[in-house]
């Protein structure tokens, strides 16, 4: 299949890595990989905080490189990127049919694993104690819960631990990281310390922004284990 | 808003783990949540499409039974109703069961300037009151506090001997207020449904508190917000459960109680005056929001401030509102317009743990995206940061000079509790162009 | 221009703008339906999960021997013929002042299986106090009385009431509680920390 690639302004910059591991993940399925390079930003981040204005330039950048990818389908190695083309770009370009039609085909990985290509064993190989933490936007706009967790569950010598209690925010949220750094870091740190308890060596994610949060305030406990994008995991063997 | 210190935040946990815990019980043991959501967001907004007739109705059929129904426009009009009920009953003292419209129209301190002293009976209440403290959530206003700092107000101000358990501490308050009920000519309640069909009012409640203001005072005076009309009586029948699993994780609390009038003359006993004060104070401008009336749906459970994780790590007082968290965080900016609550929806991550606790089904998540659209300052900080970011995300060849130009200047930000992430060396992007030429 | 008119006015101006309706569920329930056979079951589950005390009788006779030995001090009774089949004869000391009674005995208009709740009014309560004011509340029930849900219950008070609703009527689920300090549970806040129920049959 030909499946086109967004990867998000934050991924490229700070976590290229959950980029570079869904690539050879899909093609060690057999996928041919179509990046759309043009694809810089969904515009969340201002449209989060208020700001249509600035975000529809940026979203409109974003759909039209989305949209001139050929591609049976899309995939995002971010959750609430994803949600986001999926909720909200209506919303915010109501004229644009580009809009809807990228929002019909564009999925986060685990999704487009799980759900489009109806996978369970991707073949991959990762020994080590794992904990799952459900971002907001993939777990409630996405109701993403079950799938990561059974992709997980069928990679070789992978033990999969859960969280008492549930899902719970990293306390990232976008803009409200900065706005509200120290509200965001009481938040953090509470979903830091139920994922350090769980004994995991690594604690993985939909969600880069969710992995940089946590991993951060992990470091600071003297945490010494991995915070890892799912595709990260899945492209070992 | 900043975090609170880590004490509360723990005492703040414990008592949202232990909601969380008995909620979920419930709601997995007979509750077919999802579908009393649906249910009861379709009869809220039926009601609130039909408001006006609804609270016509209340008034005639609650004045057919000797209830005198009064209508308030702000806080001070609803202020002056209830201090000159007070004045003709001539109380020097008012009972009180939990009201938090009582709350947000200041009517404690009020009715203390004009001489008359108002008793809260219901015990978290009652607790603050002695603190001198507002309540810091809408359902159990005393949760950021131990028992240890409910013995010592009560050892200070009760002279109750220090280091009593829970059930000392509740005995000890029963005793203090057991002969205030008899001793006042006027109880004050709030109402938590205005019954349309039968001229009642619906109190739902744990102690009995709010039953005996009912009961004994010779005077009763309930005030209650327009939103909180319901159609019917049996409606109540889907209310209140979801209420009672939403507010507290039970099935039902213990009193649920529908006052319709004073005593009747076949009736035993019962107050011989009832007023109803219908509370406007900002409603009708929430109501007038086409977009945003469906916040007026909400029936005060406190839901959605225990799941929130903005609430749990700052408490109820960092508001500085009446109504706290999610709910609190999008009405306040309309209730109290104007006066500098409009930075309330960004206090939250949207992570939308509040959508799905919330039994009437209001879209909170969406609600604050929307506090946040109308409040998008033109200058600011805040605006000039995403307008660079914008410009930068706007194109590719800008994005890609934006991250040369970052990883170029000696930017190294340091956060005292974190790390915080740095840009990587290469780029997604430089990757992938050296894989396509290698 | 009163208050009344002006918030009226302005309600009347703000829904003229409609929102969407939502749509309403499809027909189904907040509980699961529970079957006849099972009604009694359900209702002594609930309320002993609630602290409740029961006691069954097959008849009057035996009520009387419960009443007389749940009785405690200064007793209030209620109006209606379940309290005085139960207590007829027996030795209770009797208050005529609410405030001074340790038990209040009344009867009821119905009990709710699925949520163990006794419903009664200021008629079938004997007034508003005598159920919350003493520090222990004893009931009277018929087996007839228990249906299954509260909608059932408020249909049994519009069926004997209206339209002349008695001015109180109370679903109790319990007795008193709070846990407002520290979330332990507490019974007895305000209201009886005893509640019994003698079922009849």
């Amino acid at each position: 299949m030909r499946i086109g690639l967004f990867v998000p302004c934050f991924v490229d910059a700070l976590c290229p890595r959950a980029g570079i591991a869904t690539v050879r993940l899909l093609e060690r399925l057999g996928h041919e990989v179509r990046f759309a390079a043009g694809a810089v930003c969904c515009g969340q981040p201002a449209f989060n905080a208020g700001h249509w204005d600035l975000a529809r330039p940026v979203a409109e950048t974003c759909i039209a490189a989305l949209d001139a990818v050929e591609a049976d389908a899309i995939v995002c190695p971010s959750g609430s990127c994803a949600a986001f083309l999926r909720s909200h770009l209506a919303e915010l370009l109501p004229d644009d049919p580009r809009a809807a039609a990228v929002a019909a085909k564009t999925f986060e990985l685990g999704e487009l694993l799980a759900r489009r290509l109806a996978l369970t064993d991707v073949g991959a190989r990762f020994p080590a104690r794992v904990v799952w933490h459900d971002a907001c936007h993939a777990l409630r706009a996405l109701g993403l819960h079950d799938e990561p967790r059974r992709l997980l569950a069928a990679v070789r010598g992978l033990e999969l631990v859960e969280a008492p209690g549930g899902a719970e925010c990293c306390g990232f949220g976008g803009v409200f990281a900065v706005t509200h750094a120290d509200v965001s870091t009481a938040i953090g740190e509470e979903r830091a310390a139920a994922l350090e308890r769980t004994g995991a060596d690594v604690i993985a994610s939909s969600d880069p922004t969710c992995l940089m949060q946590l991993a951060g305030l992990l470091a600071r406990r003297g945490w010494r284990g991995r915070a890892l994008h799912l595709a990260e995991i899945l492209a070992e063997t | 808003m900043k975090a609170a210190d880590p004490r509360l935040r723990r005492v703040i946990g414990k008592a949202v783990a232990s909601w969380g815990e008995q909620t979920a019980r419930t709601r997995a043991r007979f509750l077919d949540f999802a579908w009393g959501r649906a249910a009861l967001r379709a009869r809220k907004a039926d009601a609130l499409a039909r408001l006006p007739g609804l609270l016509e109705e209340f008034e005639r059929q609650a004045a057919a039974r000797g209830t005198r129904v009064h209508w308030a426009q702000d806080a001070a009009e609803a202020r002056a109703i209830v201090l000159e009920v007070a004045r003709r009953s001539g109380a020097r003292t008012a009972v009180k069961s939990k009201s938090m419209v009582t709350e947000e129209i200041g009517l404690n301190a009020f009715l203390e300037e004009h001489g008359i002293r108002p008793v809260e009976t219901d015990l978290g209440e009652f607790i603050v009151q002695l603190r001198g403290e507002p309540p810091s959530h809408i359902v159990t206003p005393a949760m950021h506090l131990t028992r240890e700092d409910i013995g010592r107000t009560f050892h200070e101000r009760l002279g109750v001997p220090e280091g009593g358990s829970p059930e000392e501490l509740t005995a000890a308050a029963r005793a203090a207020l057991r002969t205030g009920f008899r001793a006042s000519d006027l109880g004050i309640t709030g109402a938590n449904f205005l019954v349309a069909e039968t001229g009642m009012i619906a109190i739902t409640e744990n102690e009995g508190n709010a039953r005996l203001v009912t009961a004994l005072p010779r005077v009763h005076v309930a005030l209650a917000g327009i939103e909180k009309v319901i159609a019917t009586l049996d409606e109540l029948a889907l209310f209140l459960p979801m209420l009672a699993v939403s507010g507290t994780g039970q099935q039902l609390t213990a009193y649920n109680t529908l006052i319709g009038g004073p005593r009747a003359a076949d009736e035993a006993d019962g107050p011989e005056e009832c007023h109803v004060v219908l509370l406007d104070n900002g409603r009708t401008r929430l109501l007038a929001d086409a977009d945003a009336r469906e916040t007026l749906h909400c029936i005060r459970c406190g839901a959605c401030l225990n799941a929130c994780p903005v609430f749990r790590a700052v408490g109820g007082h960092a508001y500085g509102t009446t109504y706290q968290g999610p709910i609190g965080s999008v009405i306040t900016p309309h209730l109290r317009a104007s006066e500098g609550f409009g930075h309330l929806p960004s206090a939250s991550t949207l992570c939308g743990a509040c959508n799905e606790v919330c039994p009437v089904g209001i879209d909170l998540q969406r609600q604050l995206l929307r506090g946040r659209r109308s409040r998008a300052r033109a200058g600011g900080l805040e605006r000039l940061l995403l307008r660079l970011w914008a410009f930068a995300a706007g194109s590719e060849r800008r994005w890609r000079a934006a991250l040369a130009l970052a990883r170029w200047l000696p930017l190294r930000p340091r956060a005292s509790r974190r790390d915080l992430p740095q840009v990587a060396p290469e780029s997604f992007r430089t990757w992938w162009r050296k894989r396509e030429r290698p | 221009m009163t208050s009344r008119d002006r918030i009226l006015a302005r309600i009347r101006a703000a829904v003229a703008t409609p929102s969407p309706a939502p749509a309403p569920p499809p027909p189904g329930a907040l509980f699961a339906p529970i079957p006849e056979t099972d009604l009694l079951a359900r209702f002594e589950r609930e309320f002993a999960a609630l602290r409740g005390t029961l006691h069954r009788a097959a008849g009057w006779e035996e009520a009387r021997r419960l009443v007389a030995g749940a009785a405690r001090g200064r007793v209030a009774l209620g109006p209606g013929d379940e309290v005085a089949s139960a207590t007829r004869g027996l030795a209770l000391d009797a208050v005529g002042d609410v405030a001074d009674a340790d038990l209040g005995i009344t009867g009821c208009d119905a009990l709710v299986a699925a949520t163990g709740s006794i419903v009664l009014t200021a008629r079938s309560g004997g007034g508003r106090a005598l159920s919350v004011l003493p520090p222990a509340h004893l009931v009277i029930a018929r087996r007839e009385q228990l249906v299954p849900h509260l909608a059932d219950a408020f249909s049994v008070l519009r069926a004997r009431h209206a339209p002349a609703w008695p001015t109180l009527m109370t679903v109790i689920t319990g007795p008193s509680r709070t846990a407002d300090i520290e979330k332990v549970l507490v019974l007895g806040a305000h209201g009886p920390r005893e509640l019994f129920l003698i079922l009849v049959d």
